[in-house]
């Protein structure tokens, strides 16, 4: 899955949390790649948050692909390990 | 785009809201009840008003500021629309206009003007009506100049505890908490990030447009505390937000984390980053089953490397140590709050224990069983903070030994420097404050008490002088001696002296404790040839008061030949005080026990008033200056006649004086709160104290009272 | 696609100070001289695909005044911050734009860095 937002946040996370749950669901390798993604907000941490979860009850990874450092310092801020 | 262009902006803004105005102001005076006419024109001042500070034009903006506020209140019917009225909004629209068109500010014909008009604008308003906010730009004022003061007292770290949970629908404010806590981190370093997922809920039931996160999280900032407040600005009201100054917890050094509490091995990987909680959750529930090492498992499982596994575990090692001989360092403003607030505790205990006295059953005598009970316990803290407050006097008296040497070097003596009892403790504001009356002491000892070595062996002494500093407990107080083994002090010339400065008669017989206490006067050690002749040299006066500011007292001691001696008697700490309470007016002081020396009732011949000493008390023989409290304090007393009311009798020094009170309550120990919020108005204030029914009671300051009363 | 700031403000004094402070954030910048007047022109940049990154708003408007603004403008658009203008003489609005759905506010009159501090904390 390749976001294409810069700013991704509260106005796209229902569609991605949706594409989320589909791509889950399908049973492949959970890859998102956030190169263009220049920021994110919570809204989209915590729903990363949980996918993480879920897949490692589930034993599955989700792989986070092209982090910026200033994305990854969000995600380290809510406690988000990369 | 700039600063012009906005001022050409403005200008023609103005012109046309001038032009609405007079339009609307006519129509108003046809339709004095129109309410949207009214409107209008409030609006059109607000509007102004905005504008003109935006533009820069301060007077314009502070003066219909003024106009939009009496608008306001005509809007809300509070003012009648009346023709002067009306005059005075046609008046200020001209005064406006004339000052943005063609006058300018600052003119003197507009400056008249408008104080014309603004003191018509003050008729208008009714005493009662609401008070006038300050304008914006009066609060900056002031908030600059605090923060500037902020910034000196700043400009070193501190630690802050910030917890921030926040609503779940705060998104659809258009608030993304997590730039909010960006915002935070741009403060400083985070030392400690502790984020609560506990709330998010499962992925499937995730609702992704709420706010599930909450933070716990220590940051290290120059930044002042309103400055991380105001990170929260926009948020504070509806989330739950706290900030906490918690430098003192984290002081002790720059190794921060310093933990005050053994650390697991799982924590320090996830508080590094190494794990993920998940992970650690996990590996807990493995340990629990398996019952392998935690370590190997985060490896077995892949969570982590061998190396980061060993690192951490060395990590522990270390922290682990660090808890071992961690003492916590408190900044002693802490005890002092904790003292505060024991003080208050103190204070409700009182209450409740006046209660169960008028309680007259079987309550009463129960609830004065506790409450002794709880008095022992409080009185047991009370010894307990204070004890960690205390702090050896050897350091302190440790570093006179280079003072020692140096002086005598310079005066060509031989010193032996002796302590005793370093490891008395008294209270660190004590120490701090003990250090020069200390030094002035010992230098005048070894300058004018020692003898030369020549003269020493001549005396059948050893040719160096010894110098004995010692310190012990007694009695709930603390003493300390500063004892030489020098020539001593020669009466016979501190007798001649005194006769000299009209201290005594030629004839009187003299003690030789008045003798010496005369050494103590100001400007009789100081005198010419003292010097030599008393063996004591420069302001003994000064030492003397130095002491006495910190509740305590001094007295010399001497034998010719062998030496004197100087011990100083200090409280154990400077926070707590007996009182003795007693009643004027309305009102309760507290006079510090330590100076009251009796209560009498005088008869009506023992008050008298004698010529250039005012009115005076006969007490034992003596007549002693009567101070009547209520003049002093300027309040209306219960009895003005002495032989009514109560004279105590108080000592400062060698003098003593009466003080008119109109009764006396009691004694009892008194925690003496900070007087720092208080204006005092005199010396005779020394603090303050709250009392078990709440009221404020002042310490008397005895010193300062009569120093006033004197120099009055 | 664009990303507007909406100003709106019935006085141009305030709109030009504004804008003038904001101008180099790197968004496009849309002017409104009241409610209504906003509400229009915020249909048309959306329906050019452009998207409305912030507004900033007065109150006391003719027309169609701040709060109403924010109310009809939260109708369609949930999570878009909304700061608003006001004056120390109505801290109240500050109440009523936040039940509104505002998010922040800024007091009048402000020097152009205060403005952008305000901003920066709603966009970065
Ligand atoms: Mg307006």
């Amino acid at each position: 899955m390749i976001i294409e937002e810069e700013i991704f946040g509260i106005k796209h996370v229902r569609k991605f949390y949706g594409n989320l749950k589909e791509e889950y669901k399908s049973g492949i390798e959970l890859i998102i790649d956030f190169k263009s993604v220049k920021r994110v907000d919570l809204s989209i941490v915590q729903v990363l948050t949980a996918v993480v979860r879920m897949a490692r009850k589930d034993g599955r990874v989700v792989k986070f692909k092209s982090l910026s450092e200033d994305v990854k310092n969000q995600m380290i801020l809510c406690g988000l390990k990369i | 785009m700039g600063d012009n262009e906005i001022r050409q902006a403005f200008l023609t803004e103005a012109k046309e809201i001038i032009e609405n105005l007079e339009s609307d102001i006519v129509q108003l005076e046809e339709n004095a009840g129109d309410r949207e006419i009214i409107n209008r024109i409030f609006r059109y001042f607000h509007t102004l008003k905005g504008s003109s500070g935006i533009a820069g034009f301060t007077e314009v903006y502070e003066f219909s500021h003024k106009i939009e506020n009496l608008l306001d209140a005509v809007r809300g019917g509070k003012i009648e629309v009346t023709d002067s009225l009306i005059d005075l909004i046609l008046d200020s629209m001209d005064w406006i206009r004339d000052s943005i068109f063609t006058e300018g500010e600052g003119d003197a014909a507009m400056n008249e003007r408008k104080s014309i008009l603004l003191g018509k604008v003050g008729e208008f308003k009714k005493p009662d009506a609401s008070v006038e906010k300050p304008l914006k730009s009066e609060d900056a004022a002031k908030a600059r100049a605090a923060a500037h003061e902020k910034e000196d007292a700043a400009n070193k770290y501190k630690y802050y505890r910030v917890r921030a949970s926040f609503i779940e629908k705060i998104f659809e404010f258009g608030i993304d908490p997590l730039m909010v806590m960006e915002d935070l981190a741009s403060h400083g370093p985070i030392i400690k990030n502790i984020v609560d997922k506990q709330n998010l809920p499962e992925f499937e039931g995730i609702d992704p447009e709420k706010c599930y996160l909450s933070w716990d999280i220590i940051i290290k900032s120059k930044s002042a505390l309103n400055q991380i407040n105001d990170v929260f600005i926009f948020v504070k009201d509806e989330n739950k937000i706290t900030v906490e100054d918690v430098t003192s917890q984290y002081m002790s050094e720059e190794k921060l984390h310093a933990p005050v509490y053994e650390k697991k091995l799982g924590e320090i990987m996830l508080e590094s980053g190494i794990i993920s909680e998940n992970e650690l959750d996990e590996a807990i529930a493995l340990q629990n089953v398996e019952g392998k090492r935690f370590g190997d498992i985060i490896v077995n499982k892949g969570f982590a490397s061998e190396e980061e596994v060993e690192h951490a575990i060395k990590e522990q090692a270390i922290l682990k140590k660090k808890v071992e001989n961690t003492t916590v360092r408190v900044d002693t403003v802490r005890l002092d709050n904790i003292l505060n607030l024991l003080g208050e505790i103190v204070i409700g205990q009182s209450s409740l224990s006046r209660i169960a006295h008028e309680m007259e059953n079987d309550y009463g005598t129960q609830l004065k069983n506790i409450i002794y009970g709880l008095d022992r316990t409080t009185r047991e803290f009370q010894e307990q903070i204070m004890s960690i407050r205390m702090i050896p006097i050897g350091p302190t008296f440790n570093q006179f030994r280079r003072f020692v040497r140096d002086i005598a070097h310079s005066l060509h003596k031989e010193m032996k420097f002796v302590l005793e009892g370093e490891e008395t403790e008294l209270d660190k504001t004590v120490i701090e404050r003990i250090d020069d009356p200390l030094k002035h002491m010992i230098r005048n000892s070894i300058d004018h008490g020692i003898e030369q070595p020549e003269e020493r062996v001549k005396a059948g002494k050893d040719p160096a002088g010894t110098i004995t500093l010692k310190a012990y407990h007694q009695e709930g107080n603390v003493f300390i001696e500063v004892n030489d083994d020098g020539k001593g002090i020669d009466e016979e010339r501190v007798r001649e002296k005194a006769i000299s400065m009209n201290l005594i008669k030629p004839d009187e017989e003299a003690s030789r404790e008045k003798l010496l206490s005369f050494l103590f006067m100001p400007g009789f050690s100081t005198a010419k040839k003292v010097g030599d002749l008393s063996g004591r040299g420069v302001g003994m006066d000064v030492v003397k008061t130095n002491i006495e500011s910190l509740r305590g007292s001094v007295e010399i001691r001497s034998e010719k030949g062998r030496g004197s001696s100087v011990k100083i008697k200090l409280p154990l700490t400077l926070a707590i005080i007996d009182g003795m309470l007693t009643k004027t007016g309305n009102n309760t002081y507290i006079i510090p026990l330590l100076s009251v020396m009796e209560t009498i009732r005088p008869a009506r011949e023992d008050i008298k008033t004698i010529e250039g000493k005012g009115e005076v008390v006969s007490y034992r023989g003596e007549y002693l200056s009567l101070i009547r409290l209520y003049e002093i304090f300027n309040i209306k007393p219960r009895y003005e006649n002495p032989w009514e009311a109560l004279v105590v009798i108080v000592e400062s020094g060698r003098t003593k004086v009466g003080l008119l009170i109109d009764d006396m309550i009691g004694q009892q120990q008194i925690v003496i709160k900070s007087l720092d919020n208080y204006i005092t108005q005199s010396r005779a204030v020394s603090g303050a104290s709250i009392l078990g029914d709440g009221k404020v009671a002042l310490i008397i300051d005895i010193f300062g009272l009569m120093e006033d009363v004197v120099s009055a | 696609m664009g990303k507007y700031i909406m100003i709106i403000d019935d006085s141009p004094t305030i709109r030009i100070s504004v804008e003038f402070a904001i101008k180099n954030m790197g968004y496009d910048i849309q002017q409104a001289e009241n409610g209504v007047d906003a509400l229009e022109k915020i249909k048309t940049i959306i329906s050019k695909g452009n998207e409305i990154s912030l507004c900033i708003s007065d109150i006391n408007m003719p027309q169609m005044d701040g709060i109403t603004f924010i109310k009809e403008f939260r109708k369609t658009d949930k999570f878009t911050p909304v700061i608003i203008l006001t004056t120390e003489s109505e801290d109240n609005k500050i109440n009523q734009g936040k039940e509104a759905g505002a998010s922040g506010w800024i007091i009048k009159p402000f020097q152009p860095a205060e403005l952008v501090n305000v901003v920066k904390k709603f966009l970065k």
